[in-house]
């Protein structure tokens, strides 16, 4: 009897993988491939470091999914991660400035994603995409000024105090509290 | 640990990788070793890639997925057939054995090496685990009893921290050099200097997982560095 893995939740998919299962990795990319590259593309602004960022990651996944915490973080929340840890340690390393980034929070999207979730998981995202929405209204305008900086560019704390010629520790509370309120708005 | 000392603060902007390498490697230290805090990073995180989910969607080039699966499958043992029960055959030993007499002094062999490289491994491991599943490596100097140094790596392996203490700050002409050492071969981790309490913190960048290294070294190096160490080694393990 063989598995159809695209019924299988995301950590059986990576006990799979641990197995060598090339199949689940196929699918696991399904569901996130797309995620991964837009998060990636977005931080970078160049598609062929988007390309290398996400096949980097993946790599990471077939390799290391026995390293997956399950208690610590789920599944998407590792994958995405790793994804803006590996963009953000290439723009610091390469010493690149991103330029600044005209997407704003506005431009979120809030349609349903065609991607390799069931159905059920697939309206659980656009509820919770619709909560991040009225999360974000709700945050005030400098702290969603800072947060799309960090968020979208990458830009370490005093990157955003050089964009906005705001004193450094401006910039730190106004993360803080916009993560702060986040963090109690959109945790179950 | 007292709440003295807690990163509570920090904990947002690191979620988000907004901290400078020496405030970075700071919290990575406090959180090898703090549960309460690594429990409210976690929950940043998610809140981070909750974000993420409503990314405007860019698609990846068709062929990616593509590049991906022919690399994975590049490598040997990649199995095709998924099997969801029994998965594993039993193994018939002596028969494989009977079949295979010519392997058996090389096999045994290796068996003996695989146990004793597996016993000092779970001796370093029981030394250097801790709560956080983070590894442990203990730098230290023969020349000064104070002088120490640790190496906190990530539990995948891949990254790691650096953390010394009672060096003596050096001369704008002089830097430390960390040297990651694997199979007799020396990389460099990067250059540093300590602050006036003789005091560093910071982020080892590594061209492979920082696991892969077993020894580390810290010498004394011109201010440019050096592509091999040339100075005397003040820390290492």
């Amino acid at each position: 009897m063989s598995v159809d893995y695209r019924t299988v939740e995301d950590q059986t998919l990576l006990a799979h993988i641990i197995n060598r299962r090339a199949e689940a990795l196929s699918v696991l990319y399904d569901r996130y491939g797309r995620l991964l590259y837009s998060v990636a593309y977005h931080l970078v602004g160049n598609q062929q470091l988007a390309e290398e960022i996400t096949l980097d990651v993946f790599r990471r996944v077939w390799d290391k999914a026995a390293s997956y915490r399950a208690d610590r973080a789920s599944v998407r929340t590792w994958l995405t991660s790793m994804t803006r840890n590996r963009a953000i340690d290439m723009l610091r390393r390469e010493g690149v400035r991103p330029e600044h980034n005209s997407i704003s929070w506005a431009d979120l999207t809030i349609e349903p994603s065609a991607d390799g979730h069931s159905p059920e998981t697939a309206v659980a995202h656009q509820m919770q995409k619709q909560r991040i929405h009225a999360a974000l209204a709700e945050l005030p305008e400098e702290q969603q000024e800072v947060l799309l900086l960090a968020f979208f560019n990458g830009y370490s704390h005093s990157q955003i105090a050089d964009q906005l010629e705001m004193p450094l520790g401006t910039v730190k509370t106004r993360i803080r509290l916009g993560m702060q309120k986040l963090k109690l708005v959109l945790q179950p | 640990m007292s709440s003295e000392t807690h990163v509570t603060e920090q904990l947002a902007a690191y979620a988000l990788n907004l901290l400078a390498d020496d405030e970075a490697a700071q919290v990575a230290a406090h959180l090898a070793t703090c549960a309460a805090c690594q429990a409210e990073l976690d929950a940043y995180q998610e809140v981070t890639s909750l974000l993420t989910l409503a990314t405007p969607t860019v698609l990846p080039p068709a062929n990616l997925k593509t590049r991906l699966m022919q690399e994975i499958k590049a490598n040997d043992d990649v199995q095709e057939t998924a099997v969801p029960t029994n998965p594993r055959q039993p193994i018939n030993w002596r028969g494989w054995f009977r079949k295979r007499p010519l392997w058996q002094p090389a096999l045994a062999l290796a068996l003996i090496i695989l146990l004793i490289s597996n016993f000092q491994l779970r001796q370093q491991l029981d030394d250097t685990r801790t709560p956080a599943n983070f590894g442990t490596i203990t730098l230290s100097s023969e020349t000064s009893a104070e002088a120490t140094g640790l190496i906190i790596i990530s539990g995948d392996g891949e990254y790691g921290t650096l953390v010394v203490q009672n060096l003596p700050q050096l001369p704008e002409t002089q830097a430390y050099q960390l040297w990651l050492i694997k199979d007799g071969q020396r990389t460099s981790g990067g250059l540093f200097n300590v602050s006036e309490d003789g005091y560093l913190a910071r982020i080892i960048y590594s061209p492979e997982p920082l696991a892969h290294y077993p020894n580390f070294g810290i010498t004394i190096e011109p201010a440019e560095g050096s592509p091999g160490p040339t100075g005397n080694k003040v820390l290492g393990n």
